[in-house]
């Protein structure tokens, strides 16, 4: 049970982090046509949607959990795609609390909290060095990053489902500074860089509206897939 | 699952060889003008490929219910273009969960606790002149041959997620050096030891056949390969 506590918070977390190999890429758009969006049209299209969705709830469940979830709430905003330089930042607030743990106390990496976490990421991604661009069910992705962790024992739920939309870069040029508040606890400071950075939509139609809005200005911008000799 | 079997073969090799056993000599074919990527290109496109690879988590399960949850890691790949020779490390740290009312044994000696936790850190040279043929297939395929191969076709495995194993095979030995860990057991070094064969996991086929291909044409380009034999 206290494993499985520890194992949603970490599921938790990767829901608006890290999640590794993709199945289902979104098709690299034609040429640009003559009517084709420029790069202006597209950034707004793409900050607008992303402003616009408003905050993205689920409740998370571990497959062989008994009664404990986590109700997570995920807010997208402040973001801006700037076209002058190609780079999009956004506000990612992830405020999460686990429930139904009865008299199980709660702990993450070994400290006892009551349940409630909040995390908010300020992230920088530049388009030029985008690699791919992949939109899938968080929780495909989640559970396949448990299976890829050797834990293919530990599967999660989520309700509604939510839809990922994942950025690749072909370097460490993505950064992020981030707030995390463990319960009661002082908020804690951090900065990083990474390969990849992810997005959360309530419906899958929107996320794949933006991505391939966002491949077409990877595309634009210079970035994408570069032919590999094998 | 597929299994892909890579047989290098050398058509060009072969193609002067036969030339030079006629009589009337005549002079080689020109090279191909697209003989393909360079070694340079080739050996960085290895290199780059198998260090970027990062961890490669699985669960072995043996039909017995014994479990070997695995972390895998292949680092400190060196493709030299200049001596043809691949070096690598690879770290593999497993951890064996034993079921309820089994004994685990190795050697006949019951083992349990802290040895039930592995670590080995193999540093390999393979030289590409030297390889034979690649085959990249399921890892779950090539263990339960190998069981069967080794007369205990009764003891099955399966890997969850699926992952797959490029080995390279050689016409002479290899070098390998060992470094193993077992339990608390200060690390110790194992004899250095050659073998034949050097095998390498890769989370996705795609990868493994990718990177199969690319060794394939530097074995090519570096002179290795099946050679014609007589029968």
């Amino acid at each position: 049970m206290k494993r499985c506590l520890r194992t949603i918070c970490f599921a938790t977390l990767m829901a608006s982090g890290v999640v590794a190999q993709q199945k289902k890429s979104v098709p690299p758009p034609p040429k640009p046509a003559e009517d084709a969006p420029s790069l202006e049209a597209t950034m707004k299209f793409i900050q607008d949607k992303m402003n616009d969705q408003g905050v993205v709830d689920y409740v998370l469940k571990s497959g062989g959990g008994k009664d404990a979830f986590t109700r997570s709430y995920v807010l997208i905003s402040d973001v801006v795609a700037d076209s002058s330089t190609c780079i999009l930042r956004a506000k990612k607030k992830t405020s999460s609390q686990m429930e139904g743990t009865g008299q199980t106390p709660i702990s993450f990496k070994g400290k006892r909290y009551n349940g409630h976490m909040e995390q908010v990421d300020e992230s920088t991604t530049p388009f030029k060095v985008v690699d791919s661009i992949t939109v899938e069910s968080a929780q495909d992705a989640v559970n396949r990053q448990m299976a890829d962790a050797a834990h293919p024992e530990i599967t999660f739920a989520y309700t509604p489902a939510v839809f990922q939309l994942m950025l690749k870069g072909t370097k460490d040029a993505f950064s992020f500074h981030r707030v995390f508040k463990l319960g009661e606890e002082p908020p804690e400071n951090s900065d990083r860089t990474d390969k990849q950075n992810t997005f959360l939509f309530r419906d899958e139609e929107t996320a794949n509206r933006v991505a391939k809005a966002m491949q077409h200005a990877v595309e634009l911008c210079g970035g994408g897939n570069k032919p590999e000799p094998f | 699952m597929k299994r892909c079997l890579r047989t290098i073969c050398f058509a060009t090799l072969m193609a002067s060889g036969a030339l030079a056993q006629q009589k009337k000599s005549e002079p080689p074919p020109p090279k191909p003008q697209d003989a393909g990527p360079s070694l340079e290109v080739t050996m960085k496109f290895i290199q780059d490929k198998m260090n970027d690879q990062g961890t490669v988590g699985y669960v072995v399960t043996r039909n017995n219910g014994l479990v070997f949850r695995t972390y895998y890691l292949i680092s400190d790949v060196v493709a030299d273009a200049s001596t043809c020779t691949l070096r690598a490390k690879k770290k593999t740290t497993t951890q064996i969960e034993v079921p309820d009312g089994y004994t685990y044994t190795e050697d006949g000696k019951a083992v349990s606790g802290d040895d039930l936790h592995r670590e080995g850190v193999e540093a390999i040279t393979s030289p590409f002149k030297d390889a034979d043929t690649l085959v990249v297939e399921s890892a779950q395929d090539a263990w339960n041959r190998g069981l069967a191969e080794a007369a205990r076709p009764e003891v099955t495995v399966t890997f969850t997620p699926a992952v797959y194993s490029l080995t390279l095979r050689a016409t002479k030995n290899v070098f390998v050096h060992e470094v193993f860990t077992k339990g608390k057991v200060p690390p110790y070094n194992k004899d250095d030891m050659t073998g034949k064969k050097n095998t390498f996991m890769f989370r996705d086929e795609e990868t493994a056949n990718r990177v199969a291909k690319a060794m394939q044409h530097a074995v090519e380009l570096c002179g290795g390969g099946n050679k014609p034999e007589p029968f």
